[in-house]
C-alpha cells in the first residue's frame, strides 16, 4: 500500500470552557491518516473520540495546532471554506442515523449528491447497500439497520476522500453491525475511500487497517494491524 | 424541485393548521388595505369626477339680502371665471306628514352652470307657467315623495303649493346637513329644494335680490388671496362670509371620511402583518429549534448557513406570498362591495371600481418585507447550531438559578418544591416564557381594544348628553326673539329649566389659522350647561373671555390662556381680542361658548336671544314642532340616537377587524401554549417516570401559565393603551372639530378583557389538558430525535 499522506493532525488540543470549568478534551494530539486505509479510533466513552473525528471532518476548530488536509491548514479556512470541505471532501456516519424523517430514502441521500459535482447516483448506492426495495420508503418504516444503511449511503454518495463514522454500530444489534461494518469494509475496497471508525468496541479493531488509542485525550498507542480479518468474522 | 425544498413543502403540509392560520392572518391584512384604499382612492376620482362634470363652485359666499347686481360685481374680478347669485333659506314644508321637515330652498337659474343639478328622475322645473320645485333624492325617498306630488312651503305662515317636478342629486348637498353643527345628516327632517330664482324671489319677497353666491375660478388662481381680497373689497357691502371649497360643509366631510378611510387602510393592516411577522417569528424559531440536529446534519454534509437560512426564509416567504394572493383577490372583491358602498351612501351617482396597481404592489412588498424579516429574524438561530450537534445526543439544558433565587432568596426559600420546580422552568427557558407572555400580552391588549371600541359609542354619548349637555330638548328660533319668548313658552309647558341662548356665526383668527365658528353665549349660571376641562375639572364661563372645545382648540393651535380674535359681520367686521380662558372637553362637535354678557359687549346685541334649551317631560317636540318661528327642535334622545346611528360604515368594518383580532389573540394564545407544551413532551415524560401523577404536572403547567398570563396583563394593559391611542388617532385625528373620542379606558374595561383573556386560557389549558392526559410517556422517551 502506498503511504500517500490524506490528513495530519500536529499538536492539536481542544479545551472546552463551561463557565470556569475548564475541560481538555484533547491534548496535544498528532496523527497521520494515509490514503485509502481503514482506521479504528478505539477509547472508552469520554476519552476524546468524538471531539478528534469533528476536528478532522472540519466540524468543528481544535484550541492549538494544525491539521492538514492534503497540505491544506484546514484550521485557518473561513466559515465557508469549511463548509466547501465538508462538502466535497467529508462524508459522516453518525451513531443515530439521523435521517430527515419526512424524506424518503432516496431523496434522503439525493439531499447530499445534491451538493457535489460528481456524486455517484443515489439509486446505484442504494441498490450495492442493498436497499434496493427501500427506495421510496420513508425512515419510520425502515429498521435501525436499513436507516444505518442509508445513513452510509448518504455518506458515500458524496463520493468523498474520507469517511467518518462515530460509532456506526452503537445502536445497532450485534448482526445488523457485522453487517454495517463489513459495508464500510466494501466501500473502502470498492470506492478507494479513506474510513476513520470511532468505537468503545475493541473487537471492531480486528478488521482495521491500523488502530489508534485514545485514553484522557492522548493517543496511548497507534499500531498497524497486519492481519485485518473481515468483518464478518468478528466476534463479540 | 430540490429535495431540501421538498422537505420545506412537507413540513407545511405536515402543519397546515398552524400555517393556514398565519396566512389568515395575512390575507385579512391585505385585504383590509387593498380594499379600504381602493374605496378611498375611488371615493376620490368618483367625487372629483362629478365635482367637475357639474361645475362645483370654488367659492361660496353668503350675503344680506342684496340687489343681485351687488353680487354680479364679482363677476369683475379677473380671476373669476362665472358667478351665480344665488338665493338660500331655510323654511318648513309640509309633505304631509304630520312633522313639517326643515326645506333649504336653493334657487337654480334655468340654464344652471354652477353646481349643476343630477336629475334621478322627472325634469328641472320649467322658468314659467309651472310652480315647480326639485327635490333632493335622499329627502325625498325619506318622505315618500314622488315626481308629480305637490307640496306645501311654509313661509311666513302661509302655505304655497309646489309641485315635485324632478328627484336630483346636487354636488353641493352630497352630505346634506344644517351646518357643520349637524354634523351627520338627517334625512328625512332636513332636505333641499331647488326652485327657479324668479319663483323664489317671489315667494321671499326679495324682488331683484338675493343673499348668496357661487363662484367659478379660472384655472391656477389662489382661491384664498382672492378670497381675501373680495372680502377687504366688500366690506360693508353685504357680504357675510366667504369660504373655499374646502371649508364647504358638505365637500368637506366627505374629505374627511376619505381621510379616515386612508388612515384605516394603514394602521389596520399594519398592526394585522404585525401580527402575521411575530407569529411567523415564533412558529420558525420554535422549527428552527426543533431542527437542531436536521440542521446539524445538514451542515455537517456541507450544506452552508446561507443555504440554510434560506431555506427557513422561503417558508416565511411562501406564507407571505400565499397570504398576499389571498389578500389581494379577497381585497379586490371586497374593494367593490366597499367602493359601492360608500357611494351609496354617499349618493354618489358615479360609479367606477378601479384596482390600483400601486396598492397591490405595496401590499405585496409589504407583506414580504414583513414577513421576510421576521423569517430572516427566526433563521438567524441557523448560524448558532453547530455541525457537530449532530454527533451528541440532544445537550441538556444548563441548570440556571432563577431570578427569584438570586434577587429574593426569601422568597425563594418559602417556595414549596413544586413551585421551584416551576420557576426553574421558567428560568431554564427564559425565551418560552417571554414568548407565552408576549402571546398573553397582545391578546390582552387586542382584547382592550375590541372592549373599548364597543364601548366607546356609550361613554361618548354618556358623557355629552348625560353631564356636559344636560337638557332634554333644545329649540332653535328662525328670527331671533325677545327676553318675553320664554315666558310665552313656560306658559305652555312644564319646564322646571328653561335656559334661553344666542347664538351668531364668528370668524375666528388665532396665529395663521382661521376657522369660522358658531359662538353659543349663554347665562353665566347655566344649569344645563357644564364645562370641564381637559383633566375633568369644572370650568365656569368666564365674565371675560370665551371657552373652546378642544377640538377646535387643538386644531388651531389654541391653549388656555391664548388670545384669540373674533370678527363677524355683525361687528361690522370689527374684531374683538379675547382670551380663550380654558380649553374644555367636548366628545362630539366643537364649539366655542361665552357668556351673554361677554357676547353683548362683542355684538351689543342684548335681550335677543336665538334659541333655547330646557328640560320638561312634556312631548316638546310634538307640540311646537309646527310652530312658524321654530327653526328645529332637536330632543337630547334625537341626538344620541342619530350619532349612534351613525358609527357608519368606518366603526363597523373596524370593529368587525377588531373582533378578528381578538380571535387572533386567542389563536395567539393557543399556539403560545401548546408549542410549549409539545417542545417538553419529553421533559414531562421524565417526570411521569419518575413518579409524577398527572394532575402534578398538569398543576405544574397551570402555574407556569398563571405567571405568564399575570405578566403578560401587566404588560398588555400599557400596551392596549397604545393601540387605542394609536388608532383613535388614526380615526379621528383628521377630524378634531367633529369628534373627540377620548382615549381612556375603563376600569371595567381592563377587567372584563382580562377576564376574557383568562377565560381563553382556562379554555387552551383544557384542550392542552387532554393532551397530557393521553401523554405516552414511554413512547415519548423512546422517540427519535429528527
Ligand atoms: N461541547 C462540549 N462542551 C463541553 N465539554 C465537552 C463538549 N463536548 C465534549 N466535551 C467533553 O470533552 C470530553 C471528550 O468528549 P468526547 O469527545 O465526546 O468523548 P467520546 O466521544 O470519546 O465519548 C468529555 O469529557 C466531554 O464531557
Ligand atoms: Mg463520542
Amino acid at each position: 500500500m502506498s503511504k500517500e499522506v490524506l490528513l495530519s493532525l500536529n499538536s492539536v488540543s481542544k479545551t472546552y470552557e463551561l463557565g470556569e470549568v475548564k475541560v481538555e478534551a484533547l491534548k496535544d494530539t498528532s496523527l497521520d491518516i494515509y490514503k485509502g486505509e481503514l482506521i479504528v479510533i478505539l477509547g472508552p466513552s469520554g476519552s476524546g473520540k468524538t471531539t478528534l473525528l469533528n476536528i478532522i471532518g472540519g466540524m468543528d476548530r481544535p484550541t492549538t495546532g494544525r491539521v492538514l488536509y492534503r497540505g491544506k491548514d484546514i484550521t485557518l479556512f473561513n466559515d465557508k471554506e469549511l463548509t466547501l470541505y465538508r462538502r466535497r471532501e467529508v462524508g459522516f456516519i453518525f451513531q443515530l442515523y439521523n435521517l430527515m424523517s419526512t424524506l424518503t430514502a432516496r431523496e434522503n441521500v439525493e439531499l447530499a449528491t445534491e451538493l457535489v459535482e460528481n456524486p455517484l447516483p443515489a439509486e446505484q448506492v442504494l441498490f450495492s447497500i442493498g436497499l434496493k426495495d427501500r427506495l421510496d420508503h420513508f425512515p419510520s418504516q425502515l429498521s435501525g439497520g436499513e436507516q444505518q444503511r442509508v445513513a452510509i449511503a448518504r455518506a458515500v454518495a458524496k463520493n468523498p476522500g474520507l469517511l467518518l463514522g462515530d460509532e456506526p454500530t452503537g445502536a445497532l444489534d450485534y448482526e445488523t453491525g457485522i453487517q454495517i461494518l463489513a459495508l464500510l469494509r466494501k466501500i473502502n475496497v470498492d470506492y478507494g475511500a479513506t474510513v476513520v471508525i470511532i468505537t468503545h468496541n475493541v473487537a471492531i479493531a480486528h478488521m482495521a487497517d491500523r488502530v489508534v488509542r485514545l485514553r484522557s485525550g492522548e493517543i496511548v498507542e497507534d499500531r498497524v494491524n497486519l492481519e485485518p480479518i473481515p468483518a464478518e468474522r468478528i466476534v463479540w | 424541485m430540490r429535495t431540501l425544498d421538498r422537505r420545506l413543502l412537507r413540513t407545511i403540509l405536515g402543519a397546515k393548521a398552524q400555517y393556514g392560520a398565519v396566512v389568515i392572518i395575512i390575507c385579512i391584512g391585505l385585504a383590509a388595505w387593498i380594499s379600504i384604499s381602493s374605496t378611498a382612492e375611488n371615493m376620490s376620482t368618483a367625487l372629483a369626477e362629478y365635482y367637475s362634470q357639474h361645475q362645483f363652485a370654488d367659492l361660496f359666499a353668503d350675503f344680506t339680502q342684496v340687489p343681485v347686481n351687488t353680487i354680479d360685481d364679482l363677476a369683475k374680478y379677473k380671476e373669476v371665471e362665472m358667478v351665480e347669485a344665488r338665493i338660500i333659506t331655510d323654511i318648513r314644508a309640509d309633505v304631509g306628514r304630520e312633522f313639517y321637515p326643515t326645506l333649504r330652498l336653493v334657487s337654480i337659474r334655468h340654464e344652471q352652470e354652477i353646481n349643476r343639478l343630477y336629475v334621478q328622475a322627472g325634469r328641472i322645473p320649467a322658468t314659467a307657467g309651472e310652480r315647480g320645485i326639485a327635490l333632493l333624492n335622499v329627502f325625498a325617498r325619506e318622505n315618500n315623495i314622488a315626481v308629480g306630488d305637490k307640496i306645501d312651503l311654509i313661509i311666513r305662515g302661509e302655505l304655497f303649493p309646489v309641485t315635485v317636478t324632478a328627484l336630483v342629486d346636487s354636488p353641493e348637498y352630497i352630505y346634506a346637513i344644517k351646518d357643520i353643527k349637524g354634523m351627520l345628516p338627517d334625512n328625512l327632517n332636513f332636505g333641499i329644494g331647488f326652485i327657479n330664482l324668479p319663483l323664489l324671489q317671489e315667494l321671499m319677497a326679495m324682488p331683484g335680490q338675493a343673499n348668496n353666491a357661487v363662484i367659478t375660478l379660472r384655472p391656477g388662481v389662489d382661491e384664498r388671496a382672492l378670497l381675501e381680497e373680495i372680502k377687504e373689497d366688500f366690506k360693508g357691502r353685504g357680504l357675510k362670509s366667504m369660504i373655499t371649497k374646502e371649508d364647504q360643509v358638505s365637500h368637506a366631510l366627505i374629505e374627511l371620511e376619505i381621510q379616515q378611510l386612508q388612515r384605516v387602510s394603514k394602521a389596520v393592516p399594519a398592526m394585522f402583518l404585525g401580527i402575521a411577522s411575530l407569529v411567523i417569528y415564533m412558529l420558525i424559531s420554535r422549527l428552527v429549534r426543533a431542527d437542531r440536529i436536521s440542521i446539524g446534519i445538514l451542515k455537517a454534509t456541507g450544506y452552508s448557513n446561507f443555504e440554510l437560512m434560506e431555506h427557513y426564509l422561503k417558508l416565511a416567504l411562501i406564507l407571505g406570498i400565499v397570504g398576499a394572493i389571498g389578500g389581494i383577490t379577497g381585497g379586490y372583491i371586497l374593494a367593490g362591495l366597499m367602493t359601492q358602498l360608500m357611494l351609496d351612501y354617499f349618493h354618489l351617482p358615479l360609479m367606477e371600481i378601479n384596482l390600483y396597481f400601486g396598492f397591490v404592489f405595496v401590499g405585496l412588498v409589504s407583506a414580504l418585507l414583513f414577513c421576510g424579516l421576521s423569517g430572516i429574524w427566526a433563521a438567524r438561530g441557523v448560524i448558532g447550531i453547530a455541525p457537530a450537534e449532530a454527533m451528541r445526543p440532544k445537550a441538556q439544558l444548563l441548570g440556571k438559578k432563577s431570578l427569584v433565587e438570586k434577587w429574593a432568596p426569601a422568597v425563594w426559600t418559602r417556595c414549596t418544591f413544586s413551585w421551584k420546580l416551576v420557576l426553574r422552568g421558567i428560568s431554564r427557558n427564559r425565551r418560552r416564557f417571554v414568548l407565552a407572555t408576549a402571546g398573553v400580552a397582545l391578546t390582552y391588549a387586542l382584547i382592550l381594544f375590541s372592549v373599548y371600541m364597543f364601548s366607546i359609542w356609550n361613554i361618548v354619548v354618556d358623557q355629552q348628553f348625560g353631564r356636559l349637555e344636560t337638557y332634554d330638548y333644545a329649540i332653535s328660533f328662525l328670527e331671533p326673539v325677545g327676553s318675553d319668548a320664554t315666558v310665552d313658552l313656560r306658559r305652555q309647558v312644564h319646564a322646571p329649566i328653561i335656559e334661553p341662548f344666542l347664538e351668531l356665526p364668528f370668524e375666528l383668527t388665532y396665529g395663521w389659522h382661521r376657522q369660522s365658528v358658531l359662538a353659543r353665549a349663554l347665562p353665566r349660571t347655566s344649569q344645563l350647561y357644564c364645562f370641564e376641562d381637559q383633566e375633568g375639572n369644572l370650568v365656569s364661563l368666564p365674565s371675560r373671555g370665551v371657552l373652546l372645545s378642544q377640538g377646535l382648540a387643538n386644531s388651531l393651535g389654541v391653549k388656555r390662556g391664548s388670545v384669540v380674535e373674533l370678527s363677524s359681520y355683525i361687528t361690522g367686521g370689527q374684531s374683538y381680542l379675547v382670551p380663550v380662558t380654558a380649553v374644555v372637553a367636548q366628545y362630539l362637535g366643537s364649539g366655542l361658548y361665552l357668556s351673554l354678557k361677554q357676547m353683548e359687549r362683542l355684538t351689543g346685541q342684548k335681550g335677543t336671544f336665538t334659541g333655547v334649551v330646557l328640560t320638561s317631560s312634556d312631548d316638546v317636540k310634538g307640540m311646537f314642532q309646527n310652530m312658524a318661528n321654530i327653526e328645529s327642535i332637536c330632543s337630547r334622545t334625537d341626538l344620541a340616537d342619530t350619532f349612534s346611528e351613525y358609527m357608519g360604515v368606518i366603526i363597523t368594518s373596524a370593529s368587525f377587524m377588531i373582533c378578528l383580532g381578538g380571535l387572533l389573540g386567542f389563536s395567539i394564545l393557543y399556539n403560545t401554549t401548546s408549542v410549549s407544551i409539545a417542545e417538553r413532551e419529553r421533559e414531562f415524560s421524565s417526570l411521569r417516570v419518575l413518579g409524577y401523577f398527572k394532575p402534578e404536572i398538569f398543576r405544574l403547567i397551570i402555574r407556569e401559565n398563571a405567571i405568564a398570563t399575570a405578566a403578560g396583563l401587566i404588560i398588555g394593559a400599557p400596551l392596549g393603551k397604545g393601540i387605542v391611542v394609536i388608532m383613535m388617532n388614526a380615526v379621528t385625528g383628521s377630524t378634531p372639530e367633529l369628534f373627540y373620542f377620548p382615549a381612556t379606558i375603563k376600569p371595567s374595561a381592563y377587567f372584563i378583557a382580562a377576564g376574557l383573556v383568562i377565560g381563553f386560557m382556562i379554555l387552551t389549558l383544557l384542550a392542552i389538558g387532554r393532551k397530557v392526559n393521553r401523554l405516552d410517556f414511554l413512547q415519548a422517551l423512546s422517540s427519535r430525535l429528527n
